[in-house]
């Protein structure tokens, strides 16, 4: 890699300035004349029939342009009044009945806001309440009140085509995996450990909401600005939804104020796009942070695990995952199974059984958030994996070391796992936190500790990414792609990899914002995926411009093609800056005039092979892993349980770094987000009920809760088919937080938290039942 | 009830009519088109729409615009000249302080309201003062060194003087 | 979030608020530094048709240092009694208090009358005012009178205020000789969040011992708690004999619910430990000199 110019470098971001001037461009920043602005009446109960709505004042608001419900959306022609990517389950609002407190039923769109929010005080609603379930384990159960009478799929993506129509249940999904024997390695055992944890629901809390922009445009055809991560798939979605030809349908994103996940696949377009259908006026539509609450979550799950010990190593491994997608499945059939099938982590283990389920409940919908479930099934096999270290008295860190994988051998879904560098991370991390020094004695009241996990996520595969690259006359290129930049840096590292194909200058490269008109189809911007796909679809369009430069070089040179090198925006022959040609001679040179553009596709498409649908067996499930390891350091206050985290170092395998600064931003931004998921985030529910859904109650991880000494260690296992040797860095830093806290809590004061977030009231209440006693406070607690 | 007022925004004067019931973020935003001014959560908790009033950070969301009349209001448009960056600004940039930057405008401003307030804050301080300023993206250690170099940039534009 | 339309009411005295409010009744509320108001009103919980802005009224907002103690006028924000010398200078658990409330902007926006009158359950500043002895000015139709602080609160969000009246100050007495306060607030979960108990307390000392103890709550109970039956602390050591009787007295007083922040149990936990906390950082300050 000595020979690369800019790949590599940690260059500044390019979109700094717009940025750092508060000038970038957000869908809330742009408006229309004559635009309406929308609120939404959401359903007070968390299941019930709707048996009347009465709209008749609103609508007579004077500048309230329409007052919309399910039921007349249900009725009109040519319009499915239900989508969603994994089942077609979601309706645009709700029709006959309501499946959450929060649920859409009436929206209004008004010439302003105050006018559209006056108007929703006017429409009544008649329910009647329905039994309904709020909790995973008992929502699979046969009594349970059911969600949805039917399941039907959507077959919007190629790696969730084997979801099926269901029966009479609230399991939408369940993947199965087995390999070996586990029933025979059970009874073999030495020791058998069986544990429950549970990761809760939470928010993804970007800083700006979802906010959409719908208007026709002269030719009627539907213009849409929206804050997604999936500009391809809200296209798919609003022609799929509407019955609108695709070429008549236009999705631009520009930056956004951070995803995590929350921004993914349809969210407010269909509703936006039915009010301008209807009104004919642009209509945008901002969600409150109070409604971002309301609309999309982090599963919570519930995991069941039992590990087999022989001869002090794991021989088997049984997972029940219970993944509680709320009233929609949204996306969790394809986080039940990706997620599912790594949820007995990077080991080698002979038998491994996994049942995953995804699970309706009449609870807020889930769907990926930063790690797309990994970080819940990491919290509990790597919980596991440290307590049964200690119970059997081996080193936590050599208890992973040894069992975990090697580059070649199979993962248990058979799939051979290559660019794995979880035994780099590991050791990385154990030396970071000096693991092997001696604990500090206890002062006071104050415990300390350290803690290390490890896990490892796949990235979604089978999957899609499309780039053009344009180059111009004087040496400047466009890349046309539908990544969308939301903070992780994306502009910048797709600038890198084409501008050192093509031998120019990082300025001299435009990234074109995600434009459906324009950009090729991309997937999704999430799951790390996009500096390998993209970034290979980038580099490959890039590569086969310069392929053409080469050839006029070669031809005028009378060099051979394979001997020249692209390079300070020139053409030339390798070890001769001198012998070559600008891009503007080559041009002259091949079309007589620099009046011209060169341009070439790439499409990046990485495949899965079959996965067996009773063992989840596949010789190839997943394109690449993301290795992590995280490493804490905890001090724990014994009369109140307060944990504070005094070091927090975050090792992921990203590749090779495109940007190794925007690598480490990534690894630490993500580990500093999930400390505040870990210590104390969640959505509280009574009921059904939402009872944190504000900033004034639901905290997220603040200056004061960042550690005093963090740290970011990038390690880099190159991937033979990743552009320059990368994979991607968003979420590996995200997914090893929670059981590194935890272990290192329980290396403290011997506790164990089975059940995030881990607060300091849960701790207290573990050191209390340990000790017997209420912990040295005095006689008087009742 | 509908009124006239002037706000003095960014050194000029706005005379606009406002209703009583505007908050300042949605004057700022719906009626002079500052776009760096944001609303995140509403509830004065995540300082994304913050704005200075006299020199003082203001969460512009929960304040009413018809009793801002007679305040000194800036928000990142109105930091510097214009023609360059800030040195707040730049140090954001050089310590790669913003990722999706949804949160940097308030960030700045914030720091800029610290910096005169307290111009050699301890990391205690600086982790006080910005408690209220919230980034997803979590760059907290990335905007701790940003303070630091723009601190040091002000003393040195201070000794110059 | 939008507020529904109303009109903003600038009254320029005292008294023309009052009238405002009476003459409006259940239609209008008053308005200090709205942090509280503006958000139940955008959320519309809360509706009215006239806000009485506070803030117009001149002089609302002073910190004066009196023979007997400070004055602190209700319009006087958050900010301005942290930082304020005077208080710093004389009250220092007062100006601690204040600086603990939410994050910097809203304490340059609150008030010091809006916090008391919103009367929420786990607000930093009212134990703090309590430990102290502190007094309210109200004014209203019925003209002024004074309310110690400890008969202020009445309920959750409910107060002696009557319809029309307001509060326009707050006396706090200076600190008793040899004495020293301290307000200690335990977040449970982010740093930043608000208390999910908070604690004042201060000792007097005399000869070495103990004259007099006083601890207040904040979390604990539907409204802030200054705890009773402290009097047989004096001339004793506060060693762990005395410590138990204290705890086993504050126990019988609060009345804690579970809520975001810690169950009932864990409050009744908490509030030992940072009684104990609170009175081992004064007592050793007190020894110390
Ligand atoms: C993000 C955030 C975080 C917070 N965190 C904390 C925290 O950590 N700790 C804490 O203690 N508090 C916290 N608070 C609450 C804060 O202390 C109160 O919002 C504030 O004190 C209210 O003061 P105000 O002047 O803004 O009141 P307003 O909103 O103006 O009024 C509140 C109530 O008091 C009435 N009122 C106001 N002034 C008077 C008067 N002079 N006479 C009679 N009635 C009056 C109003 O009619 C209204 O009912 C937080 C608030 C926010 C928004
Ligand atoms: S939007 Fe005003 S502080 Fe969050
Ligand atoms: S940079 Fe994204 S929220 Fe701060």
């Amino acid at each position: 890699m000595a020979n690369l110019a800019i790949v590599g470098q940690s260059v500044y971001r390019t979109d700094a300035n717009p940025k750092v001037t508060g000038r970038a461009l957000h869908v809330g920043n742009i408006e229309m004349p004559g635009m309406l602005h929308v609120a939404v009446l959401r359903s007070p109960y968390p299941h019930a029939r709707i048996r009347h709505i009465d709209k008749s004042r609103a609508e007579a608001l004077a500048g309230v342009a329409v007052v919309l419900t399910g039921a007349e959306i249900a009725k009109m022609p040519a319009v499915d009044a239900h989508f969603g990517p994994a089942f077609r389950d979601q309706p645009i609002l709700a029709v006959e009945k309501v499946c959450y407190a929060g649920d859409p039923v009436v929206a209004v769109a008004a010439v302003d806001k105050r006018l559209a929010e006056d108007a929703l005080q006017l429409v009544e609603v008649d329910y009647e309440p329905l039994p309904a379930v709020f909790d995973v384990l008992e929502a699979v159960t046969p009594e349970s009140a059911l969600v949805h009478e039917q399941h039907r799929p959507a077959k919007a993506f190629a790696d969730l085509a084997h979801v099926q129509a269901g029966r009479q249940s609230n399991i939408c999904y369940h993947f199965k995996l087995r390999t070996g024997d586990v029933e025979r390695a059970f009874a073999e055992a030495d020791r058998v450990f069986e544990d429950t944890f549970s990761s809760p629901a939470a928010q993804h809390v970007p800083m700006e909401p979802h906010v959409t922009l719908v208007y026709l445009d002269e030719h009627e055809r539907l213009n849409v600005w929206t804050a997604s991560q999936s500009p391809s798939y809200v296209r798919t979605e609003l022609s799929a939804t509407f019955g609108i030809p695709m070429n008549r349908i236009r999705v631009r994103v520009p930056y956004l104020g951070g995803g995590y996940g929350a921004k993914l696949y349809a969210k407010l377009e269909p509703l936006v796009t039915i009010l301008a259908l209807i009104t004919k006026k642009p209509v945008r539509y901002a969600l409150t942070r109070e409604e971002e609450f309301l609309t999309i979550t982090k599963h919570k799950v519930v995991t069941r695990i039992q590990t087999a010990i022989k001869d002090g190593t794991v021989t088997a491994r049984k997972c029940e995952v219970y993944w509680d997608t709320g009233a929609y499945a949204e996306i969790g059939p394809r986080i039940g199974h990706k997620s599912g099938y790594t949820s007995a982590g990077p080991y080698r283990i002979p038998n491994v059984c996994i049942d995953s389920y995804c699970v309706y409940t009449n609870r807020v919908p889930a769907g990926a958030f930063r790690g797309f479930g990994v970080p819940q099934v990491i919290w509990a096999y790597d919980s596991q994996t440290d307590m049964i270290a200690r119970a059997i008295g081996a080193d936590p860190v050599e208890f992973r070391l040894k069992p975990a994988l090697d580059e070649g051998e199979p993962f248990a879904t058979g799939t051979i796992v290559r660019s794995f560098g979880i035994k780099e991370a590991i050791r990385e991390a154990a030396q970071a936190i000096e693991w092997s020094k001696p604990r500090a004695a206890p002062s006071g009241t104050k415990s300390r500790g350290k803690g290390i996990a490890a896990g490892v996520k796949a990235v979604l595969t089978p999957s899609i990414s499309g780039a053009i690259v344009i180059l111009n006359a004087d040496g400047t290129a466009n890349v046309l792609s539908s990544t969308v930049e939301m903070g992780q840096g994306s502009e910048t590292t797709m600038g890198q990899i084409v501008a050192e194909e093509l031998g120019i200058s990082l300025e001299q490269v435009h990234i074109v914002q995600p434009d459906t008109d324009a950009t090729p189809y991309d997937t999704i911007t999430a799951g790390s995926r996009s500096t390998y796909h993209m970034g290979n679809a980038a580099r490959s369009a890039a590569a086969k411009i310069k392929a053409e430069l080469c050839e006029v070089v070669a031809a005028r040179l009378e060099v051979a093609a394979d001997d020249l090198v692209a390079g300070k925006g020139r053409i030339f022959v390798r070890g001769m800056e001198e012998r070559g040609m600008t891009v503007g001679e080559i041009f002259l040179a091949k079309f007589g005039s620099l009046g011209t553009t060169l341009a070439a596709e790439a499409v990046c498409q990485p495949a899965a092979s079959h996965m067996d649908p009773e063992t989840g067996q596949s010789e190839k499930c997943t394109e690449y892993w993301f290795p992590s390891a995280t490493a804490a350091e905890v001090e724990v206050d014994t009369e109140t349980g307060q944990v504070k985290v005094l070091q927090l170092v975050s090792v992921g395998d990203t590749g090779t770094s495109i940007n190794p600064r925007h690598c480490e931003q990534q690894l630490l931004g993500a580990a500093l987000t999930h400390l505040g998921l870990t210590l104390f985030e969640e959505m509280v529910f009574d009921e059904g009920q939402l009872v944190n859904g504000s900033l004034l109650d639901y905290q997220i991880a603040s200056f004061k809760d960042m550690p005093e000494s963090v740290r970011p260690i990038v390690v880099q296992v190159p991937h033979e088919d990743g552009p320059f040797g990368a994979k991607g860095a968003g979420e590996t830093g995200a997914l090893t937080v929670a059981p590194a806290i935890a272990n290192a809590i329980e290396d403290a004061v011997g506790v164990r938290i089975c059940d995030l977030p881990i607060t300091a009231e849960k701790i207290l209440r573990a050191l209390t039942d340990k000790e017997g006693t209420a912990v040295s406070i005095g006689s008087t607690t009742s | 009830m509908k009124r006239e007022i002037t706000l003095r925004v960014n050194n000029k004067d706005e005379v606009i009519v406002i209703d009583d019931a505007d908050t300042l973020l949605e004057v700022l935003r719906d009626r002079l088109k500052l776009w760096s001014v944001r609303e995140s959560c509403g509830v004065g908790a995540c300082g994304s729409c913050t704005v200075l009033l006299d020199g003082r950070p203001a969460s512009s969301c929960f304040l009413l615009a018809a009793r801002t009349t007679g305040h000194d209001i800036v928000t990142l448009e109105g930091l510097g000249d214009g023609a360059e960056l800030h040195y707040i600004q730049e140090a954001f940039v050089s310590q790669r302080a913003l990722q999706c930057a949804y949160c940097t405008p308030g960030f700045i401003l914030s720091v800029k309201a610290l910096l005169d307030e307290t111009p050699e804050p301890s990391d205690e301080e600086i982790r006080e003062y910005l408690a209220g300023n919230l980034c997803r993206c979590a760059g907290y250690a990335d905007i701790l060194r940003a303070v630091r170099v723009a601190q040091d940039k002000k003393k040195s534009l201070a000794f110059k003087e | 979030m939008t507020i529904r339309s109303f009109d903003l009411l600038q009254p320029r005295s005292l008294a023309e608020a009052i009238t405002l409010l009476v003459q409006h009744g259940e239609d209008a509320r008053a308005i200090g530094g709205g942090t509280t108001l503006i958000i139940l009103m955008k959320q519309r919980a809360l509706q009215y048709r006239y806000l009485v802005d506070l803030q117009s009224i001149p002089g609302l907002n002073q910190i004066s240092k009196e023979p007997e103690g400070v004055r602190i006028g209700a319009l006087a924000t958050h900010r301005s009694v942290e930082l304020s010398p005077v208080i710093r200078e004389a009250l220092p658990v007062v100006a601690e208090a204040f600086s603990r409330v939410g994050n910097v902007r809203v304490r340059q926006t609150a008030s010091v009358g809006g916090n008391l009158a919103h009367a929420d359950y786990r607000l930093d500043p009212p134990p703090a005012l309590l430990i102290l002895g502190a007094e309210i000015s109200a004014m209203g139709p019925n003209g002024a009178r004074k309310i110690p602080l400890k008969d202020f609160f009445r309920g959750m969000y409910e107060t002696a205020l009557e319809p029309g009246e307001l509060l326009v100050d707050v006396k706090i007495p200076s600190m008793p000789a040899k004495s020293k306060a301290v307000y200690l607030r335990y977040s449970a979960m982010s740093a930043n969040d608000w208390p999910c108990l908070g604690v004042a307390a201060m000792v007097t000392r005399e000869n070495g011992r103990c004259k007099e103890l006083r601890l207040a709550l904040g979390g604990v109970a539907a409204t802030p708690v200054l705890v009773n039956g402290l009097t047989f602390v004096k001339d004793q050591l506060l060693d762990e004999d005395v410590m138990q009787q204290i705890l086993a007295v504050v126990d019988e007083q609060i009345s804690p619910f579970s809520d975001l922040r810690g169950s009932e149990w864990y409050k009744r936990q908490m509030t030992q430990v940072f009684i104990r906390r609170a009175i081992a950082q004064l007592d050793s300050q007190l020894i110390e000199g």
